[in-house]
């Protein structure tokens, strides 16, 4: 069983962050950006070409996270490969010792920095999430016995509880949990009253979630996430405090409100997924404000 | 239907740079519905061409040149005007273009580009679509009109992904007199 699973199912408040991988070989820079803090969280999710923006390949990181005695969460996202590549990917990742997969339709490619490339979709999320349970049970996608089976994966989604509507999230996320996703990663959660209201509606379904904290670092970031971020809201008076704040004191501003909000929704859902963007080595002096 | 566009004139000026003169064939299908196509669209290509130096040997629109069997037996009529021509400007989707090429032996040069009308992705957490801002998230335009309907348990229901053989002609409809239609002129092609 994996740590996360172990983790999320002993009923523990769980802490996962992630990391980007480089556009490059420069791997090294990934694996620093965790140094600081790769005791601090149970597992890390490791992207699949973020934004639709082509990096190293999310199974290599992982792979080495997991040499490093790092436990990664595999993201896997339907925009790059068809069914018999994402299957393959699959079985490679679990033999080389990846458990928790996150399973994601991906940004479209005409957000990233080669608009011009084929987008494949050939599954969608739910087909995917559905596949993956069918070759933990032994079997391909159509139905062809595999010769070992990936077992043990730990699957999981995403869903972006500040979303408008709400509504829809809630219906997809509910498609995701019959299709087979076991856990729950969200988008960044700013508003601890949608939130609550989310967790609310979800809750009967008995899977665990986390909610997604992204470090604000900056009054202009919260207004780029609220324009450009799909399902992203900070609420103005999170805005007023960052900008009331000292250019000087903003990283410990940043750090406090992050702290107010875990502690906020700790009592809500099963754990937090941390992403500072940049700002990692900040992360212990959250998880220490959360009281974690 | 087939979406489509005006080429840049440059670049039709640029295919058939080394032709004086050509015969336009419109059609009177998508490109109409589109407005790509039509007797207005005609008439600007006609003044585009003469302002470029070359010379129109006649124009002719049919009304789908999807249908290979009527264009062939349109273009026949126009057979004399089609041959003083050095070119065919065909204002069209591809398969009219590849229709009005399999019936004559002069170059079909296409004077539209198809546009596609996009598909559907992920959920997206908006109401706005993930690739252009002020257009509707097409599944929530979907799943708005199918609650309205009070059928979303529907909707719970997974979709199988597609089945990419279906791209290609069935063996068993490539005998139909439909399938010789589309097919056969492609296949006497030398």
């Amino acid at each position: 069983m994996s740590k996360l699973r172990e983790s999320i199912e002993s009923g523990k408040f769980t802490v996962t962050s992630e990391i980007g991988p480089v556009k490059g070989t420069n791997i090294h820079k990934s694996l620093e950006e965790i140094e600081p803090i790769k005791d601090r969280a149970v597992a890390f999710n490791v992207t699949d070409n973020q934004s639709s923006v082509m990096r190293i390949a999310s199974h290599a990181v992982c792979a080495l996270l997991h040499q490093k005695g790092i436990e990664p969460i595999y993201q896997l996202t339907c925009r790059d490969r068809n069914r018999l590549a994402l299957q393959a990917d699959l079985l490679g990742a679990y033999v080389m010792g990846l458990r928790n997969v996150l399973a994601l339709t991906g940004d479209h490619p005409t957000l990233g920095d080669h608009p011009e490339a084929l987008p494949v979709f050939d599954f969608d999320v739910i087909t995917l999430l559905q596949t993956i349970r069918r070759m933990m049970e032994g079997k391909d996608f159509n139905g062809n016995a595999l010769d070992g089976a990936p077992a043990e994966f730990y699957p999981g989604a995403v869903v972006a509880p500040d979303a408008d509507p709400q509504e829809l999230q809630i219906f997809k996320m509910e498609k995701k949990i019959d299709a087979g996703a076991m856990f729950f990663q969200t988008q960044a959660v700013y508003d601890l009253g949608k939130f609550e209201t989310f967790m609310n509606m979800v809750r009967g379904r008995k899977v665990p979630v986390l909610a997604g904290i992204i470090l604000l670092k900056s009054p202009a970031m919260a207004k780029f996430m609220n324009e450009n971020v799909a399902g992203v809201s900070v609420p103005d008076a999170l805005i007023k405090e960052m900008e009331a704040t000292d250019k000087k004191d903003r990283a410990k501003k940043s750090v406090e409100i992050a702290a107010r909000l875990i502690r906020g929704v700790k009592d809500l859902c099963q754990g937090v997924h941390i992403m500072a963007l940049g700002w990692e080595k900040h992360i212990p002096a959250v998880l220490a404000e959360a009281g974690l | 239907m087939i979406l489509s566009k005006a080429k840049p004139f440059e670049k039709v000026l640029e295919s058939i740079k080394d032709a004086g003169s050509v015969f336009i064939v419109g059609c009177g299908g998508c490109p109409l519905g589109c407005q790509s196509g039509g007797e207005a669209e005609m008439g600007r290509l006609k003044e585009s061409l003469a302002a470029g130096g070359k010379k129109v040997a006649g124009s002719v629109t049919i009304d789908f040149l999807c249908n290979k069997a009527l264009v062939g037996t349109r273009l026949k009529r126009r057979i004399d005007d089609i041959r003083g021509a050095d070119r065919i400007l065909v204002m069209s989707c591809g398969i009219g273009v590849q229709a009005v090429g399999n019936m004559v032996d002069k170059p079909a040069v296409p004077v539209l580009d198809t546009v596609s009308a996009g598909g559907l992705q992920g959920l997206w957490p908006s109401t706005e679509c993930e690739v252009e801002k002020d257009r509707d998230c097409g599944w929530a335009m979907i799943y708005t009109r199918v609650k309205e309907l009070g059928r979303l348990s529907g909707l719970k229901e997974p979709i199988p992904p597609r089945d990419h053989r279906k791209r290609d002609l069935p063996a068993e409809m490539r005998g139909t007199p439909m399938a010789a239609l589309e097919l056969e002129p492609e296949r006497r092609q030398p």
